[in-house]
């Protein structure tokens, strides 16, 4: 049997222990639902998104998005209307995105092809953003487009971050169709892809801290600017090999290079039907700290 | 008092779980958006059909065709283009864009059998 006073203190002792423990086991309760409130929705069932634009999509998507528009600008050569698509990925640069996605490609041993896509038209945008009318960056009109610029191209009518979230049906949609004004086209000073490059330098190079025997192909405009994504061309008896300044972007925008092999004499071009640099070969050298190396060139090529 | 202090605890637990759901699927739904292009609006899925139709267009290529289309999603390729072309008449795109729409959705459809496979 429990005695009245007994009972008191133990009634006691417990008050005494909860106010001993205090509030922690509420503290306790939020942290494991914060725990699991957040491992569910960021984890489990993350939010989904609907409608959105291309400037949202994932980096696999986009670079998805810019092979279309290299290949497309391939086949049907409309200068607007892929710069107006690139401008929706809201790259600061687009033609640097290309210029990267196409040394990544070249990389992965991807496509040659879409790689070319890829370099003419980062080549085709610069020689455009370098000229006169420059390439379009307002992302709230991208539908405009030269004279043959499609009128229902899509637009931005709504900003990235009000991609909607949702886990409920997805909303109808509402077609946009505001009319967009039309650019007619105009003649510029911008160079185009067969513009022909001139020599502008050419040096012998013994440097221990530059491969032996690599040709250095610099490429840039009227100003002195690097060009990415042109076309250089390196022949020797019995074979040709073709790459495009820009993929090697940690040196420079403009910059592409190509190895020798000992005893070949090279044949250097940039552009189409420009001026060459002939009579490239391997010479041996002795370098500033004495070793004897194969002597590399370095190129400039640019717009006269 | 014992079950006062569970019916507490259970609170403070459903309180953890709205802050962490009001977080992860309101405040912060992800550091940055990464979106899938199947989620991409109707005028822009449009527009990248029209893509694969201005390069089918050059390349003559279905297979290849529905190898791109397949950055819209995993549906049946012929009612991915045919949708757009939908999109494209209600959204006023130029008579010739629709006409590549609909040449590559013709190709397509004699091209995929139901599956969505072209053949080689």
């Amino acid at each position: 049997m429990t005695s009245p006073a007994r009972e008191r203190r133990e009634r006691r002792g417990r008050r005494e222990e909860t106010s001993r423990r205090g509030p922690w086991y509420l503290l306790t309760g939020l942290i494991l639902g914060l725990v699991f409130g957040l491992v569910f929705s960021l984890r489990i069932s993350p939010v989904e998104y609907v409608d959105t634009l291309p400037g949202v999509l994932r980096a696999a998507d986009k670079d998805q998005y810019r092979m279309l528009v290299a290949l497309s600008y391939q086949a049907n050569g409309d200068l607007g209307r892929a710069s107006h698509r690139l401008a929706q990925l809201r790259d600061p640069a687009p033609e640097a995105a290309l210029a990267e996605l196409a040394q990544r490609l070249l990389a992965e041993n991807g496509s040659i092809e879409t790689a070319r896509a890829l370099a003419q038209l980062a080549s085709a945008l610069v020689n455009v953003s370098g000229g006169a009318t420059g390439a379009p960056t307002n992302p709230a009109s991208p539908a405009q487009s030269t004279s043959t610029a499609p009128a229902g191209t899509p637009f931005s009518t709504l900003e990235n971050d009000q991609a909607i979230q949702t886990a409920t049906p997805r909303p109808t949609l509402a077609p946009t169709n505001t009319p967009q004004p039309t650019i007619a086209p105009r003649i510029t000073a911008a160079p185009t892809l067969s513009t022909p490059f001139v020599l502008l330098d050419r040096r012998p190079v013994c440097d221990p801290a530059v491969e032996d025997g690599l040709i250095q192909v610099w490429v840039q405009d009227g100003d002195g600017n690097p060009l990415p994504g042109i076309k250089v061309s390196v022949a020797w008896q019995g074979g040709e090999e073709s790459f495009y300044t820009g993929l090697k972007r940690q040196v420079g925008p403009g910059y592409a290079d190509y190895r020798m092999g000992e005893g070949y004499t090279y044949l250097v071009t940039a552009g189409e039907g420009g001026e060459q640099a002939s009579g490239l070969t391997t010479g041996q050298c002795t370098a500033a700290d004495g070793s004897q190396r194969l002597t590399g060139w370095i190129l400039t090529f640019g717009l006269p | 008092m014992r079950i006062g202090r569970i019916l507490w605890f259970l609170i403070s637990i459903l309180a953890g779980i709205a802050l962490g759901l009001l977080y992860g699927w309101v405040i912060n739904p992800g550091s940055d958006i990464q979106a899938p292009a199947s989620s991409l609006r109707a005028d822009y899925r449009a527009d990248t059909v029209l893509l694969v139709a201005e390069i089918y267009a050059a390349e003559q290529n279905p297979a290849q065709a529905v190898e791109r289309l397949k950055l819209l999603g995993s549906e049946d390729p012929v009612a991915v283009v045919q949708g757009a072309i939908l999109t494209a008449q209600d959204l006023n795109f130029p008579a010739a864009d629709i006409t590549l729409m609909a040449n590559l959705a013709q190709a397509l459809s004699l091209a995929v059998p139901a599956g969505g496979q072209a053949a080689p």
